[in-house]
């Protein structure tokens, strides 16, 4: 190939080519001139797209038509829609099925629901807000008016608005107890809030509380009325849980009864406490706890709390929501026991005195009839020794006849004595000086191992009495005295003294028969001797009781008669092996006058004169009184009876000196007749005769011209110097 | 919470302004749109221009997409992630 030959061809295709690309340039050029409002296009839909999306549109120096189409932004923008859309889909699908829900909770809630905005204009509610509030009336009649105007009637509610609240507070509000038309709500306003979080609208749940409220007053009531119960209650209250044992109520008499502090109790546990240990109250409660089957018992307890205390407590089980509970009830007996075991004593005390009375009416009664017995076989052997020779070999049976009888006598005093209705010589005595008189002749009556010891108080009180009966009294008491004593060393002591006796002494003393406060002067005999066991001290007063061989057992029962005559009380205390004590009271302050009618030991017969009308019915105690009255030098009229002797005395008044009247008579009595004869002859002298003679009858005759008495069985000297003393 | 949930993709945008940082954010979220729905993923984009931070959380949140932005120094992080 040539030089030349290249050039040419390379020339050729130089200018081929540079016609070709201007060819190209002019076409690219018309395709430019032909795209340009594609791009034109393109560009100004992207423009508007983001200026949907709220930005600036496209520059050109920023994406030029080429890079427009390299890009892509329209398909960009396209595929962000297209997520932007299936986003509104779903969000779509969910506020539907929101919508749905909301419905469903409008329709399906047992709560008022009330949609307001701001100016509360109702924008929807649910049926049971109508219910409640807008009965009757249409939706459209409701949705755009305000409640405050449907509701409230125009009147914000004084209780409050639960709207105002929300938007007061910017949150949730909760008002109670707001009041329509009788029923009781609680309100909730829930605010909704923009997109900037401000209040846009509001919820308003209405909840019926009505039932609920009128429930809790009741429940409310119920408490108060267990609360009153618990606290009125007159009995001890308490309720533990079974399980546990803790204590879950206590009423404040519970409290008083274990003398403890209620706070202090509440929190005790029952199984804890020693004191339900040892009273055996804890075995009761798990037995009942246990078996279901209420129980009760009483018990004395030492609480907690150091108070010793007699309780009688029922105890039982109930459950509560299947748990166990136990009910404790106690009741304060401790005063209840007291008087139940005062009463008790009382009650003995009273059978024992009821047994010693009839005793005593039995013992008087014989002894009465024995006297009227044993006035005719001593009167009568009286007579016969002295109607007999001396030499008569009779005179020594007469003799031995009297001394029996006489014995005889003596054992009915101590029948009478025993029964209290024996004779009674009243006077004032002085316990000092009758003790040092009786001492020597108590010196010799006593064991000579036993010592005598006087313990005198200076100048006690002086009291009244029968002497001769207090006299058997210290005598009975030293001879037994001496006896517990028997062979062995001993003291006897005879202390006396006076002391105030009041009520709560005095029920505790033998035979305590309502005898009166006051001051009482004392005796008493104390021995060191073998002392009594409690059976015999129980039974030493009962007559016919001893514990010796040869005794009677009428001593300590004609001790405790003298001393039931006398107004008085014995108090006996006794240990075996060491000694007993008798203390003897006799009312110091009395005021009876003394009638002393018997007293004399001389005995004189001294004859008389005059006519004597001799009342009594029994005939023999007739013939022998008249018998030893003319014996004595009187004539005497006899009667039978008190209207006999009346009889006799308003006929012959004028000539009978002096009236011998027996006490007890049928149809007229001894006392009866007494007053008739003063009522006929205010001046007329009587002796009372009697085979007893009650205190209380004694008494009766005090100042009303009594000339004398006479004790059934009397003798002949006895009676002349009764009769020599009055009959002049 | 899988190890994917941690997985932050960054763009720096920089010296971009809208629409421009716009676009790009919306390109990088289509292309993730799974991963970031799925939560495998998170978009950082860093940009200096002030705009972007209403333009990109707008229409990140349209698509029902969680944004955060936070100011940095010199710049803006908007975090993309799943709701």
């Amino acid at each position: 190939m040539t030089k030349n030959n290249s050039a040419a061809p390379k020339k050729c295709i130089e200018k081929s080519q540079a016609e070709q690309i201007e060819r190209l340039q002019k076409e690219n050029e018309e395709l430019r001139k032909r795209l340009e409002h594609k791009s034109s296009y393109i560009r100004t839909k992207v423009n508007q797209l983001l200026d949907m999306m709220g930005t600036v549109p496209l520059r050109t120096e920023e994406l030029d038509d080429t890079m427009l189409v390299e890009f892509d932004p329209l398909g960009i923008i396209c595929d962000s829609f297209r997520h932007i859309l299936s986003n509104l889909h779903s969000t779509n699908r969910q506020l539907y099925i929101a919508n749905e829900e909301t419905k469903a909770i409008f329709a399906a809630a047992e709560v008022g629901i009330l949609h307001i905005d701001k100016n509360k204009k109702i924008l929807s509610h649910n049926n049971k807000l109508k219910e409640f509030f807008l009965p009757g009336m249409s939706d459209s009649d409701i949705v755009g008016h305000t409640c405050i105007d449907l509701i409230c009637g125009g009147v914000m509610p004084e209780e409050g608005c639960s709207f105002s609240q929300v938007i007061r507070n910017g949150g949730k509000s909760r008002l109670r107890n707001w009041t329509f038309q009788g029923f009781v709500f609680d309100v909730i306003g829930t605010p909704i809030l923009d997109q900037d979080g401000a209040v846009d609208s509001v919820v308003l749940v209405y909840h019926d509380v009505t039932a609920r409220k009128q429930a809790e007053e009741e429940r409310q009531e119920d408490l108060l009325f267990i609360e009153e119960l618990l606290k009125n209650a007159p009995v001890g209250i308490r309720v533990f849980d079974g399980t546990s044992g803790r204590c879950l109520l206590i009423n404040q008499v519970s409290a008083e009864i274990a003398g403890g502090d209620i706070e202090v109790m509440q929190q005790q546990n029952f199984r804890m406490l020693d004191s339900w240990q040892k009273s055996g109250l804890l075995g009761v409660a798990e037995a009942v706890l246990s078996d279901c089957a209420t129980r009760m018992v009483e018990t004395e307890v030492l609480t907690s709390f150091g108070k010793q205390v007699a309780v009688e407590y029922i105890v039982s089980r109930f459950a509560v929501k299947d748990k166990p509970h136990l009910l404790v009830i106690g009741r304060d007996i401790t005063v209840e026991k007291q008087l139940e075991a005062k009463n008790k004593k009382i009650e003995a005390q009273m059978l024992h005195v009821q047994k010693l009375e009839s005793l005593g009416v039995l013992a008087g009664g014989i002894a009465h009839d024995f006297n009227n017995i044993l006035l005719a076989i001593l009167g009568n052997a009286e007579l016969a020794l002295m109607r007999l020779l001396p030499e008569s070999p009779a005179r020594n049976n007469l003799q031995q006849i009297e001394k029996a009888a006489q014995r005889a006598a003596d054992l009915a005093q101590q029948m009478l004595a025993y029964s209290g209705k024996g004779q009674f010589a009243i006077e004032r005595l002085d316990i000092n000086s009758m003790i040092t008189e009786m001492s020597q002749i108590l010196e010799v009556s006593v064991s000579k191992k036993a010592a005598m010891r006087l313990t005198l108080a200076d100048k006690p009180p002086l009291f009244e009495g029968d002497a001769t009966q207090i006299r058997q009294i210290i005598m009975n008491l030293v001879i037994n005295a001496s006896d517990a004593i028997g062979n062995e060393n001993g003291v006897i002591t005879i202390t006396t003294g006076s002391m105030h006796c009041d009520q709560d002494y005095l029920s505790k003393v033998w035979l305590y028969d309502k005898l009166e406060e006051g001051i009482y002067t004392y005796f008493e005999v104390a021995d060191t001797g073998c002392g009594m066991d409690h059976e015999t001290m129980a039974k030493i007063f009962d007559p016919f009781f001893t514990t010796k061989f040869t005794g009677r057992g009428l001593g300590m029962a004609a001790v405790l008669g003298i001393v039931r005559g006398h107004r008085g009380a014995i108090t006996v205390y006794s240990e075996l092996g060491k000694g007993s004590s008798f203390k003897v009271f006799l009312p110091a302050d009395h005021n009876v006058s003394a009638i002393s009618v018997c007293e004399s030991t001389t005995v004189k017969l001294l004859s008389g004169s005059g006519n004597i009308l001799l009342v009594d019915d029994e005939e023999t105690i007739l013939t022998l009184g008249k018998d030893m009255l003319e014996e004595l030098g009187y004539n005497v009229l006899t009667a039978l009876d008190g209207i006999e002797a009346l009889d006799i005395f308003i006929n012959r008044k004028e000539e009978i000196t002096c009236v011998l009247l027996d006490l007890t008579m049928p149809r007229l009595d001894g006392e009866q007749t007494f007053r008739e004869l003063l009522r006929i002859d205010p001046n007329i002298k009587v002796i009372m005769s009697s085979g007893y003679n009650e205190l209380e009858v004694a008494r009766r005759f005090v100042g009303r011209g009594l000339a004398g008495f006479i004790q059934k069985p009397y003798k002949l000297a006895e009676l002349a110097r009764k009769l020599g003393g009055i009959v002049v | 919470m899988s190890g994917n949930e941690d997985k932050i993709v960054e763009h720096d945008l920089c010296g971009q302004i809208c629409p421009s940082t716009l676009l790009v954010a919306l390109r990088e979220i289509n292309r993730n749109i799974s991963q970031l729905t799925g939560g495998e993923v998170k978009l950082l984009f860093k940009t200096d221009n002030r705009d972007s931070i209403n333009t990109i959380p707008e229409a990140v949140g349209n698509m029902g997409l969680k944004v955060n932005v936070q100011k940095q120094e010199s710049y803006y992080e908007i975090l993309v992630l799943k709701i």
